[in-house]
């Protein structure tokens, strides 16, 4: 089922690859971008090493939360792998996986592609859980017979 | 607090209705219209009983409804019964596409100003 538990989102992006790459590890000025309100990041810290840590402390409508991962794989200007846990997950402890892939698109741009696998099953947010992609895949086919 | 539990509880339910390939199956055998459970039963190597017990744990899920017309009782798809799943994804979809658009709007603000 973990396959399942994924979302994947991509953009074009107007910076070479090794600028956005960069980017990605630049805590001063990930703080611009990482939280957008409502949420704010607050204080980004992070160690640039495969093995490194990462965490992110984050302020969303006066409740605290932090996130913390660990750097997986670091290939400049291709690709960044992290892992990903959030204290306000049911089990903080359910380890997610990020990969940033970057490739070149066109002149001084670049396509990327963010990739959130092995989200935990159960997300004890404010009142949602999920199940996956497979649920969302179901659905549209339903609606698109049915329509 | 109390309704976050009840949510969960049903949400549970949900979850584990489609953790199975064969109810996955009815309900995607569903999508052509209402159904009975003979129906459902007729292409599957398994007996009306066991067609029956994936019926009533999707039924309990709220995945499908039953409309009982004389003797025969149809099934459809309730597709709200998806909903939050569904919302859970895009949940999880809009916070990396929120971050991605503020990496691009500030690559074009550095743009502007080298």
């Amino acid at each position: 089922m973990s396959a399942d538990r994924s979302v994947t989102i991509t953009r074009v992006l107007p910076a070479p690859p090794d600028i956005v790459y960069d980017e990605w590890l630049d805590p001063v000025g990930m703080l611009e971008w990482m939280c957008p309100r409502p949420a704010r990041a607050v204080k980004i810290s992070l160690e640039p090493a495969v093995g490194g840590p990462l965490r992110i402390d984050i302020e969303d409508s006066g409740s605290s939360l932090y996130v913390t991962g660990t750097f997986v794989e670091l290939d400049r200007p291709r690709r960044l792998r992290f892992t990903w846990s959030c204290s306000d997950w049911a089990d903080p402890t359910v380890q997610s996986l990020v990969t940033v892939t970057l490739t070149e698109h066109g002149a001084d741009e670049t396509l990327m592609t963010i990739e959130h696998e092995q989200l935990p099953p159960e997300q004890a947010g404010s009142h949602r859980r999920g199940w996956g992609r497979i649920a969302v895949q179901l659905g549209d086919a339903i609606r698109e017979r049915s329509s | 607090m109390v309704n976050t539990m009840i949510d969960d509880l049903s949400l549970d339910r949900t979850y584990a209705a489609l953790a199975d390939s064969t109810r996955r199956g009815l309900l995607v055998a569903l999508r052509d219209g209402p159904a009975r459970i003979t129906d459902l039963a007729a292409p599957l190597p398994m007996s009306f009983a066991a067609v029956a017990r994936h019926v009533g744990v999707l039924e309990s899920a709220g995945l499908i409804d039953r409309e009982v017309r004389g003797r025969e009782h149809w099934l459809s798809v309730r597709s709200a019964g998806l909903q939050p799943a569904e919302d859970w994804i895009a949940d999880q979809v809009s916070f990396w596409s929120l971050r991605a658009d503020a990496l691009a709007a500030r690559l074009e603000r550095r743009k502007r100003q080298p």
